[in-house]
């Protein structure tokens, strides 16, 4: 049964993302399946205490405005409730441009298997999984953009 | 035939797995499996986890299952199986999973919520199971007769919410109808403007197992938070009186601590403490700074920890980052009475053409009841594109035979980033051992010298 539902997950065909609500920064709720048609979506995976998340972070803030109405950049809180408070204050205190959510008791990582932070998910406009990248490098700034960039121009084809 | 194919085709498979083989002291093999997998129909979902573990200088292997199927309607939600589940912050329960100290703790029955708007309704019932295990050990199951069901209400209206919970454990091994333990608690969440404001209060109540008489404790957990740019303060503070429910070795109900090091002393039966953070941004420089001071009611144990980061900004996405931690301990460690640490580091993240590189260091001098001695840490991680090659050494100013059976610890890994979201990294060299706390959760692992493998796939 396991093999059979492992060739069905290996064929071409993308699979969708779970679908989730977060909570967003003023405790609003945010539903994933709001942004279908909506464009190139990143589900990124950080907790504040994981220095290369907020390098990816501050990376992502920077080249933000570039992607304006084309992207959107979903950061997906996993620490604990009471560490999300801080993870709010981090994330006045840098001014971030994107979307934060905060996955309260860690549901949303688990629905989407995530064990190492930051794990980075690129979605296309109808919610498909197109990659899923582990970590972030000194010098992954190049490769995030260009990668973005990429996804923009398949999905204008 | 083609209503199947139609319903297979529609079906989601996401999951992961990860193998891991060690080669301790160059001799004793130590093999770990673990496959996650998610099969989503929506609104249903089947989730199977099983991890396959062979302890070193063992034959035989051991298995751990996870199960369950749950669905998300509109206004429904049930889960049947195992499932993870935090409430009140923590003080009514929190089973969940910590994969750094090879320590899950899960809930094997129901969990069922009606939701709506403003309101959530969410009942459960299950038999605790907490699995802790590490590289020499077949599993340590605290198999007990408990079984714990509650309710919890959340109240939610832009933003701010009110929380009510109920807790009853009962331990089917004791047969006095009387025999359980209740839990009560109640929260708020306040968002206002530039301020957050957590704060839950727990009330234990019930019978001691098997020898009877009543037995009560409270608790207190909050948290306020002020955010204005470029400052950001954080108030934490904890009371803890008898409210802690499980064993010696085990929570149901565990909250998280609030230091830096996340110490807990002893887990919600005597605590109480205060902690800060203060956050500072000038231009692209950042300032960090957190205190806490943790103590039981007749100060007999203490853990002090103070922690302070300065982020320096260089040249384009460089960086160097300082920092400097202070951690009192009384009456904590096993083999001191009395431990002072006093830890400067200092990292540098730069990148160089196609290559970046991460260069760190940290002294630490610890000074005890006993003895005084310094341990010593520098780490070079270069890399480029999905390859990374990490090298470090520790050492430490004298032999400890107690602690350890070694003076120095030198390792080298490289991490491969694949294709197709596989990752795999290779070790070879000495891992310090000693006391490694995470969410309150303490435990002494073993060193390790050798070599190691993992491999990890998302799929």
């Amino acid at each position: 049964m396991i093999f059979l539902l492992l060739l069905l997950s290996s064929t071409p065909d993308l699979e969708k993302a779970p679908a989730f609500t977060a909570e967003k920064m003023n405790g609003e709720e945010f539903v994933l399946d709001s942004l279908k048609g909506e464009g190139l979506v990143i589900l990124d995976f950080w907790a504040v205490l994981c220095k290369p998340c907020v390098r990816q972070l501050e990376a992502v803030n920077e080249m933000i405005d570039e992607f304006e109405d084309t992207l959107h950049y979903l950061a997906i809180n996993e620490d604990n409730p009471m560490f999300q408070s801080r993870a709010k204050n981090f994330v006045k205190a840098k001014k971030f441009k994107f979307t934060v959510l905060f996955d309260k008791d860690g549901e949303i990582g688990r629905d989407y298997s995530v064990s190492d932070f930051p794990t980075t998910f690129f979605l296309d406009d109808s919610l498909n999984i197109l990659e899923i990248h582990q970590g972030f490098n000194v010098g992954d700034e190049q490769w995030l953009k260009e990668t973005i960039e990429e996804y923009l121009e398949k999905m204008k084809e | 035939m083609i209503l199947l194919f139609v319903i297979l085709t529609n079906i989601n498979v996401n999951g992961s797995e990860s193998f891991d083989y060690r080669l301790r002291d160059w001799d004793e093999d130590y093999i770990e499996n673990e496959f996650n997998v998610n099969i989503r129909k929506e609104p249903f979902l089947i989730n199977f986890r099983s991890l396959a573990r062979i302890p070193a200088g063992t034959e035989e292997y051991e298995n751990f299952f996870w199960k369950s199927f749950s669905s998300d309607f509109e206004h429904l939600e049930f889960k049947v199986g195992n499932y993870y589940l935090t409430s009140l912050n923590g003080l009514l329960i929190r089973a969940y999973n910590n994969p750094e100290l090879n320590n899950d703790k899960s809930l094997y029955g129901v969990h069922l919520k009606i939701k709506s708007k403003h309101l959530n309704l969410s009942g459960f019932t299950g038999r605790p199971r907490n699995i802790l295990y590490n590289d020499y050990d077949y599993r340590i199951v605290n198999d007990t007769t408990n079984n714990l069901s509650g309710i919890n209400l959340l109240g939610k209206l832009k933003g701010q919410k009110l929380k009510l919970g109920y807790l009853r454990m009962k331990d089917q091994g004791d047969l006095s109808p009387s025999a359980f333990t209740e839990l009560y608690g109640s929260g708020i969440e306040v968002n206002y403007s530039i301020t957050n404001l957590f704060l839950y209060y727990i009330h234990k109540g019930g019978c001691r197992p098997y020898l009877g008489g009543e037995y009560n404790g409270n608790g207190i957990n909050g948290s306020l938070s002020l955010y204005a740019y470029p400052f950001g303060l954080q108030i934490f503070v904890i009371y803890y009186d008898s409210i802690a429910l499980g064993g010696n070795q085990y929570r149901y109900n565990d909250p998280r601590p609030i230091n830096h090091s996340e110490i807990s002393i002893n887990r919600g039966m005597d605590e109480r403490g205060l902690s800060a953070i203060i956050d500072y941004t000038l231009s692209d420089y950042y300032i960090q700074g957190h205190l806490s001071n943790i103590q039981t009611s007749d100060k007999n144990k203490v853990v002090e920890d103070h922690y302070v980061e300065l982020e320096i900004p260089l040249m384009d996405y460089n960086r160097l980052t300082l920092n400097y931690e202070y951690l009192y301990e009384k009456a904590f460690d096993p083999h001191f009475d009395m431990k002072i640490e006093n830890k400067p580091g200092a990292m540098m993240e730069v990148s160089y053409g196609n290559y970046g590189i991460q260069l760190e260091g940290e002294f630490n001098y610890i000074k005890t009841d006993t003895l005084n001695y310094w341990e010593g840490y520098g780490g070079l991680s270069v890399s480029r594109g999905p390859v990374t090659i990490t090298g470090s050494y520790r050492k430490r100013s004298e032999l400890i035979s107690y602690l350890e059976d070694r003076v120095r610890w030198r390792k080298l890994e490289v991490n491969y980033r694949a294709p197709n979201n596989l990752t795999l990294t290779a070790m070879v060299g000495e891992v310090k051992g000693g006391l490694v706390c995470s969410g309150g959760v303490c435990r002494w692992e073993s060193p390790f010298e050798g070599v190691r493998f993992t491999l990890k796939k998302i799929f």
